[in-house]
């Protein structure tokens, strides 16, 4: 059988074989952790069909859909509603219509691409996770603002992000270009050092 | 050993338990905790600390905040050294190292001082003058210039620390934590909004730190201290202690130069040594305080001669005398206090000179009660001595002698400067304000309000009411609530505040017959003379006087000159100061590092990196990685014993003669779904798509909107409305940003998407007389027969359960396969192929190879599609549409494009079968053309070139006028910058299977 590699195993396990995988000061309050998608979709509404592709996923995934910059949970299943007419879907398991069935229950309203291998998924939390993200994001990701169910796409340092709120304590989820993984995960480890930071694999 | 012979005995807000040596020109000295370097170097005893910019004049502590011009010096050694740092505002720490700047071969002893002596030579706009004549001479004053002039010394190494960013965020921003800082905070600290409290120095406090106020009837400090550790338990609020608010820009972006670790003697290694914050606010309120403005008198720069509040600082934060004998000159009230502190210390000889005729009962009485000697009506005329040994004064009408005062401290004040640099970024206008002879704002702002002694208010209790009620009305308008109808004025120039310093201009004293220097801008040496100058030679702009004498450009920028500079100025002009105006405040506040600005995004976080998903093997396997875009791609995998270029011949020989495998998951892909799908890519490509069937794929030319080509890559048709797009690796994101612009303006009634899949996927190209076997091998249900899959077919299968698109097409111009499949299987499916392959002798190769392939097969690629080709320049005119239904259409048939004489796109070889022609020669039709004419006549040139491994000799691609009918021409590919002149003949520019035979099969 073809194994998976996700883009940031290898560092993972270099950064782990040396032990390199938690840096002072201790206790850390940043944790690093990649996390597995089985399916990730962008789901794009021609001109004029938002409110029709809203209904449609609505009733095929039955739940309710996201207001902008916001999204919506079912189980394993997560709808993020990114710009006008855009969506990202991602899922856990089975949660996820297979992609055909996705792209004919839309056809004529809008487009599914499949970006299942085209993302890696990077969780931050902890104590320091806002703190963390502050040294690259000009976003304000502060609960405040920032609220749990919140999304966006962004940059970190010069990278585009999408950075999504989970739990009430700082949790958050960044997916990035799978070639560009690496790199941000490198930085987040750099910039979390000065709280402690440990990777939860 | 603690000889700090000027420390008092008690007092001060050092920690005397917590000594802490430190060296000063290689001597020791002892200090304590909460001294900075210059508190420690008097208490020491020390008076000299630095040599002056130009004239190497001997210079001492003259401050004790930022806006010190004297006291800079190399602080720490090796990689940490740094330059022009102002002892006023270094922290003492254990082990701290400093040196002085700019003499040689010492401090006490500097043999460029002598400059002074010919001060008459080298007046201000010298430099200039050295310009105009005689013009000869430049060269020799440049190399003297060069070597006299400077400060500190860069370190040449690496800088050992990290510094950060941080993008944050707040209601409220206050600047500064004097007795109007904290007021504002703590109203605000209530009110719940996001505040942050920044303050420049160590401890924060401000003025309260060291001032013999009180406040709420105890002392300031106590009551500072108070407000601090409220504000310090909410939540709401951040207070950052050595943390200069630097810049003000749009949009409410102020940036903060925040030293996390300067105070430490190494940093540890988890620490950023400076941090900086770029903080968005909806308001900010400075309450920033006052900077003390000095008088001018003759040799008003000798050490000992200090500003009136320095001297209290001294003695009341850091309990040091700097000095015996005080006199104190003023012309206003606030220098008594430091007269008043000098005397509770216990020094015994204190003088006050006052300019003005009278002063106040209160100031009077205190004065003799405390044993002080006030001299009204007088001024300082100069002073003696190598370090200050005594004052002369005279009445300040001229009348009457001059009198001497012995004293080694002269401590002098001349007004006070409101600290406005971030109002003035911000856009604010300046009031000159007659009472208190300064620039003051003229207005708030809706965004910044300022408050305190920075507004012109120097009361204490009223400007501890003006913040408050500033930030009252900022919550409300932030809340959004109604604003009081009946609130006061906060216009700050109106007479609406006391006047508490009854200050009486006084810009320069030009009494008697003393000789010497009287500067204006200590840092750079400017004196009275210069100004006076500078108006003689018709500079008179304010902003003409700052470039001309250099005043104010110093790293103080002028904070303790510019307001006497520009009154001497406006005095020699008979116009009043607002007349005559200020120089622009740009950022930033105070000196930065560079390193700074530069955060983390040095070393390897300097620009991203992307990876493919086989990089880690790439990288395991002998890949000489270089970054194409922003991937990192495998040149050649060079084995052991293996140079570069017989990595790449050996890798293109096998792709000839067997097999190879190359990654190419790097080139952009772009996946475009809808019912207008083909509408957008015939308007976007210039070939036609219309009758590309499913499961083809074709060529793709697009072509700018001038009819230039932009990029090229394939179109793959995967279903009726889907097709897979590659662009060029390092066009990638243009073409995607350019797709999106489209379709979302020019075309938004397509119903069509294009989005990036470049990553979804992992690519490989198989390619070699041998690769379908290999492919046979690896997908041994799928039928890979030239029936099943003839060129530019495309077959979409599983592997393992997993699905495969393989589209036969080519770049090498031998049979090739492209096998793409989810970008986490794209490691086990290359070291699959491989295993498969192994028996038919599979080689990876890198793009070296790639390039040398594509040569041999007249592929066109960057340096062809280099943004001045046309399809017809490239050979590819007949794939142009003729519907003309394409972006570039329109300009594509202007004269000058279709001029059957442009350059083509032709292949070369060397007439002598050997020599390797130079990519960027010159065509021309002889080398004594290429070495002699004056402009010879460029025919035109070599885009790229390699010596091909399977032909056996050079070959290059170019571009040649006429080319296509000059088969077999003879030129000369001149590269007169390395000399080298290669006789070439023109060839067709496909050099290896041009009927495709290879290709087909």
């Amino acid at each position: 059988m073809l194994a998976k590699h996700s883009a940031l195993s290898p560092v993972l396990e270099q950064l782990q074989s040396r032990g390199d995988h938690v840096q002072m000061p201790d206790p850390p309050s940043v944790v690093l952790r990649e996390k597995h998608y089985s399916a990730i979709y962008q789901v794009s509404a021609f001109n004029g069909m938002q409110s029709k592709v809203e209904t449609a996923l609505s009733e095929l995934l039955g739940v309710n859909a996201p207001v902008a910059l916001r999204m919506t949970l079912r189980e394993d299943l997560t709808w993020r509603a990114l710009g006008e007419g855009v969506w990202l879907m991602t899922s856990q398991g089975q949660a996820m219509p297979p992609l055909g069935a996705l792209r004919d229950h839309l056809s004529g309203v809008a487009t599914v691409v499949d970006l299942s291998h085209a993302r890696t998924v990077i969780q931050i939390s902890g104590n320091s996770a806002v703190a963390t993200l502050a040294k690259g994001c000009s976003l304000n990701l502060h609960d405040s603002v920032f609220q749990t169910g919140s999304c966006t796409n962004t940059r970190y340092g010069k990278l585009g992000i999408c950075v999504s709120r989970f739990e009430d304590q700082p949790g958050f989820e960044l997916l990035v270009f799978r070639g560009f993984a690496q790199h941000l995960f490198e930085s987040l480890f750099h910039a979390a050092s000065e709280f402690g930071v440990t990777i939860d694999r | 050993m603690n000889l700090q012979i000027d420390r008092l005995g008690s007092g001060g807000r050092i920690d005397r338990t917590k000594r802490l040596n430190f060296t000063f020109d290689g001597k020791a000295y002892v200090g304590y905790q909460g001294d900075t370097l210059a508190s420690a170097l008097l208490a020491n005893g020390v008076r000299l600390v630095g040599r002056s910019f130009k004239y190497h004049r001997r210079r001492g502590v003259y401050s004790a905040g930022p806006e010190e011009p004297n006291a800079l010096v190399q602080l720490r050694k090796g990689e940490r050294t740094e330059p022009n740092t102002r002892a006023t505002m270094i922290e003492l720490f254990e082990g701290l190292v400093a040196t002085s700047q700019n003499r040689w071969p010492s401090l006490a002893f500097d043999l460029q001082s002598i400059n002074q002596w010919f001060a008459s030579v080298i007046p201000a706009g010298f430099y200039y003058k050295t310009f105009m004549w005689p013009a000869k001479f430049w060269m020799l004053y440049e190399k003297v210039i060069r070597h006299a002039a400077g400060l500190g010394h860069a370190p040449k190494v690496k800088d050992p620390d990290h510094y950060a960013y941080e993008y944050a965020h707040c209601d409220v921003l206050v600047v500064g934590s004097g007795p109007a800082g904290l007021a504002a905070a703590r109203k605000l600290a209530e009110t719940g909004l996001q505040v942050v409290l920044a303050d420049e120095r160590a401890e924060l406090g401000g003025s309260c730190l060291w001032t013999r106020h009180s406040i709420d009837g105890v002392a300031a400090s106590d009551w500072a201290q108070s407000q601090i550790a409220a504000l310090a338990e909410r939540p709401n609020v951040r207070l950052l202690a050595r943390s200069t608010v630097f810049g003000c820009y749009d949009h409410g972006l102020l940036t903060i130069a925040e030293r996390v670790t300067d105070h430490l003697a190494t940093p540890p290694s988890h620490l950023p040594r400076q941090r900086l914050i770029h903080l968005r606010t909806k308001k900010v309120i400075l309450a920033s305080g006052p900077i003390e403005r000095p008088l001018v008198f003759a040799d008003n720069d000798k050490p000992g001669v200090m500003l009136a509040n320095a001297l209290q600082i001294y003695i009341k934060q850091y309990a040091t005398i700097p000095g015996r004998s005080v006199v104190v000159f003023t012309n206003n009230d606030s220098a008594y206090q430091a007269a008043f502190a000098a005397a509770e210390a216990g020094l015994k000889d204190v003088t006050m000179i006052d300019s003005r005729q009278s002063v106040s009962n209160l100031l009077t009485e205190e004065c003799r009660q405390k044993g002080i000697v006030i001299r009204t009506d007088h001024v300082v005329v100069a002073v003696a001595g190598q370090a200050v040994t005594s004052a002369t004064i005279q009445r300040k009408d001229g009348g009457g002698p001059t009198e001497t005062i012995g004293c080694d401290v002269l401590a002098h004040s001349g007004g006070w400067t409101p600290t406005v640099h971030l109002y003035s970024q911000a856009g604010g206008k300046l009031h000159f304000d007659e009472t208190l002879s300064s620039f003051v704002p003229q207005h708030q702002l809706p965004n910044m309000r300022v408050v305190g002694a920075a507004s012109g208010c120097f009361a204490v209790d009223e400007a501890i009411t003006q913040a408050q009620f500033v930030a009252q009305s900022i919550e409300r308008e932030i809340k959004g609530l109604t604003l009081d109808t009946e609130q006061p004025s906060v216009d700050m120039h109106k007479g609406l505040y006391t006047d508490v310093l009854h200050t009486e201009p006084l810009w320069s004293i030009t009494l008697g017959q003393a000789k010497g220097k009287r500067f204006v801008d200590i840092q750079d040496d400017v004196c009275v003379e210069d100004i006076e100058l500078a108006h003689r030679e018709n500079f008179r702009s304010v902003e003409h006087l700052k470039r001309y004498t250099t005043l104010g450009m110093g790293t103080d920028q002028g904070k303790t000159s510019n307001v006497n500079g520009l009154a001497i100025m406006a005095q020699l002009r008979g116009e009043s100061m607002p007349g005559v105006g200020t120089t622009t405040f740009r950022p930033p506040y105070t000196p930065v590092a560079l390193g700074l600005l530069a955060g983390d995004e040095v070393g390897k976080h300097l620009a991203p990196v992307r990876r493919s998903p086989v990089h880690h093997w790439h990288e395991a396997h002998g890949g000489v990685m270089a970054t194409v875009g922003q991937w990192m791609r495998p040149k050649v995998y060079q084995q052991p014993n293996e140079s570069f270029e017989q990595a790449w011949r050996r890798e293109s020989l096998a792709v000839r003669h067997g097999v190879g495998l190359v990654d190419v998951g790097t080139l952009g892909k772009i996946d475009v779904q809808g019912p207008d799908a083909l509408t957008f890519l015939q308007r976007v490509y210039c070939n036609n798509f219309a009758n590309l069937g499913v499961n083809k794929v074709r060529y793709g030319l697009m072509l700018r909107t001038d009819g230039i080509a932009l990029d090229d890559g394939t179109v793959a048709r995967l279903s009726d409305d889907h097709y897979l797009l590659t662009t060029t690796t390092a066009n990638a994101a243009k073409i995607q940003s350019e797709f999106e612009y489209l379709l979302q303006v020019a075309w938004p009634e397509l119903k069509c998407h294009a989005v990036s899949v470049t990553e979804q996927f992992a690519q490989f190209a198989l390619a070699g007389p041998k690769s379908r076997e290999v492919l046979s091998a690896l997908l041994p249900e799928a039928d890979v027969s030239d029936v099943g899959l003839g060129h530019l077919g495309i077959l979409q299968v599983t592997l393992d359960g997993i699905a495969v698109n393989v589209m036969r097409m080519s770049y090498s111009g031998e049979r090739a396969y492209e096998i793409a499949i989810g970008a986490h299987y794209g490691l086990a499916l290359w070291a699959r192929i491989l295993e498969v392959g192994a028996p038919f002798g599979i080689t990876p190769y890198g793009t070296e190879a790639m390039g040398v392939l594509r040569i041999e097969k007249g592929h066109v690629a960057g340096s062809e599609l280099d943004g001045r080709t046309t399809p017809a320049d490239l050979g590819l005119a007949k794939l142009t549409r003729k519907d003309g239904e394409f972006m570039g259409a329109a300009l594509l048939n202007r004269s000058a494009l279709v001029d059957p004489s442009r350059p083509r796109l032709m292949g070369f070889v060397p007439v002598d079968g050997r020599t390797t022609i130079r990519a960027g020669s010159h065509l021309v039709a002889t080398e004594s053309e290429a070495r002699m004419a004056v402009v010879p006549h460029k025919q035109g040139f070599i885009s790229c070139s390699t010596p091909s491994p399977f032909l056996g000799y050079p070959i290059a691609l170019g571009f040649v006028e006429n080319g296509a009918s000059r088969i077999g021409q003879e030129l000369v590919a001149a590269s007169p910058l390395s000399n080298e002149f290669v006789r070439v003949r023109i060839v067709h520019p496909v050099f290896v299977d041009p009927d495709n035979t290879r290709l087909k099969g």
